[in-house]
């Protein structure tokens, strides 16, 4: 491990290595196993932390639940149909967005575009489901590759430089955080760019707050949550940040007083991780077997992960299983399992070479 | 509740929950624009907020320039305190 870590100055070092271990041995919740590393987890006298006692009991979690869902069905009932399309899809070619895609194409009956960002670190086989489930989806798709050299700048910096919020590392990794900033933005620019009201994007409880199934974004909200984080982002990523970070004034004109729904779908459907894969299989889609525990996709994501442990001392998926666990969709053993699954970086030293 | 009361539930949720240094904020600064917490982290504050003071945002609200920062946030709390009761 130690030789992969080292490559062009990007390393792990010995306070590294050892807030892992202790990571991996940390004390976790009895009941949705979330480890007392994470930020804020103070357990009871029988061992359960507060996010399990502040959740409610099965049943208004399902209600919950079906609620998001209904505000889905609004948006739905409420989105224009000037432009092409109903609704931009950010597809990765990974399982949860393959899902979304098809639900909505197939079951609400909505006229989708499929876009994917190669950030230069998709899997062979995740680009090949990308081509094969739209297809057999009988989707429009398109990729858009933002130029390597940004993208390697990028995640360096990411890795290197404190760039995002600190609430930020609960959700995800530095590196997760900057690709999902740069794909919001792309999706967002070409919604409005092409006159479509609603994107969807594959995310699941823990990722993005519960709150995030439907935002409601108008020129205002845009400005405010863009623009506001653009500055920071050109003084980490230098002032090609403004292409992939920023909304052009001609493109917020475009959009007016109308709003934009960002949503995502999967916070208010049921999560099946195995019936997911069953069904986008009938689609072509293929379990790919080079991207880790945790993503079906890109390759950088346990790169991300063990940056990641070494800064923060626990792991980025942390809220995402637990969630699952608390919501009853995945057993306490499997999140630990998977939590404690350590990547090897071994694995993954033709990605160090291109960072 | 006072003006300072809820200023200082928000600094310690800022804290507690957005792990935001608070001891180098300033009250009237932009959350947002200062990179303290992010667009996800605003909607979650947004709504963690609604929950401890028992209250309700309107649309208007949100739209506020002021939301974005802790004098802000807790001016329109308090606001909506007063008409609730
Ligand atoms: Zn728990």
């Amino acid at each position: 491990m130690s030789q992969a870590l080292k490559i062009e100055g990007l390393k792990i070092e010995e306070e590294g290595l050892q807030k892992i271990h202790d990571y991996v041995e940390s004390e976790r919740c009895s009941h949705c196993g979330i480890s007392v590393k994470f930020p804020g987890i103070k357990l009871d006298d029988d061992g359960v932390c507060h996010l399990c006692k502040d959740e409610g009991t099965r049943q208004e979690i399902e209600e919950l639940r079906k609620n998001l869902n209904r505000q889905l069905d609004e948006v739905i009932t409420k989105i224009g149909k000037r432009g092409d399309y109903d609704c931009i899809v950010a597809y990765s070619g990974g399982k949860d967005s393959s899902m979304t895609l098809l639900k909505l194409t197939r079951d609400y009956g909505l006229n989708c575009l499929a876009i994917t960002i190669d950030n230069g670190f998709l899997s062979d086989s995740a680009i090949k489901n990308c081509h094969a489930f739209t297809q057999e989806l009988g989707v429009d798709f398109t990729m858009f590759t933002p130029s390597f050299g940004f993208m390697r700048n990028m995640y360096r910096k990411s890795i290197e430089n404190k760039v995002h919020s600190n609430a930020s590392a609960k959700r995800a990794s530095a590196v997760c955080n900057s690709c999902i900033g740069l794909i919001n933005n792309h999706m967002i620019k070409t919604a409005i760019s092409m006159e479509v009201d609603m994107i969807a994007g594959g995310y699941l409880g823990g990722q993005v707050p519960k709150d995030a199934a439907v935002m409601e974004m108008n020129a205002n909200n845009l400005v405010r949550f863009r623009e506001s984080a653009l500055d920071h982002y050109k003084m980490h990523f230098g002032d090609e940040a403004q292409k992939f970070f920023g909304i052009p004034p001609h493109v917020l004109e475009k959009l007016g007083d109308r709003t934009l729904y960002v949503t995502n779908p999967m916070l208010g459907w049921e999560y099946d991780k195995e019936a997911i894969i069953k069904e986008i299989s009938q689609y072509g889609w293929e379990k790919p077997s080079d991207t880790g525990q945790h993503s079906s996709n890109c390759r950088l994501n346990d790169v991300g992960i063990i940056f990641h442990l070494k800064e923060s001392g626990f792991h980025p998926y942390e809220t995402e299983l637990t969630d699952l666990v608390r919501k009853g969709f995945m057993t306490r053993e499997d999140a630990i399992g998977k939590l404690n699954d350590i990547p090897d970086l071994d694995q993954y030293s033709d990605v160090m070479q291109k960072l | 509740m006072t003006i300072q009361d809820i200023q200082s539930t928000i600094l310690d949720y800022l804290r507690d929950d957005m792990l935001v240094d608070v001891d180098q904020l300033e009250l009237d600064q932009n959350l947002l624009a200062s990179g303290h917490i992010d667009s996800f982290g605003f909607i979650e504050m947004i709504t963690s907020l609604e929950k401890k003071f028992q209250i309700k945002f309107t649309d208007d609200d949100i739209q506020k320039p002021e939301i974005t920062s802790v004098s802000g946030i807790a001016d329109i709390i308090a606001s909506r305190i007063e008409k609730a009761a």
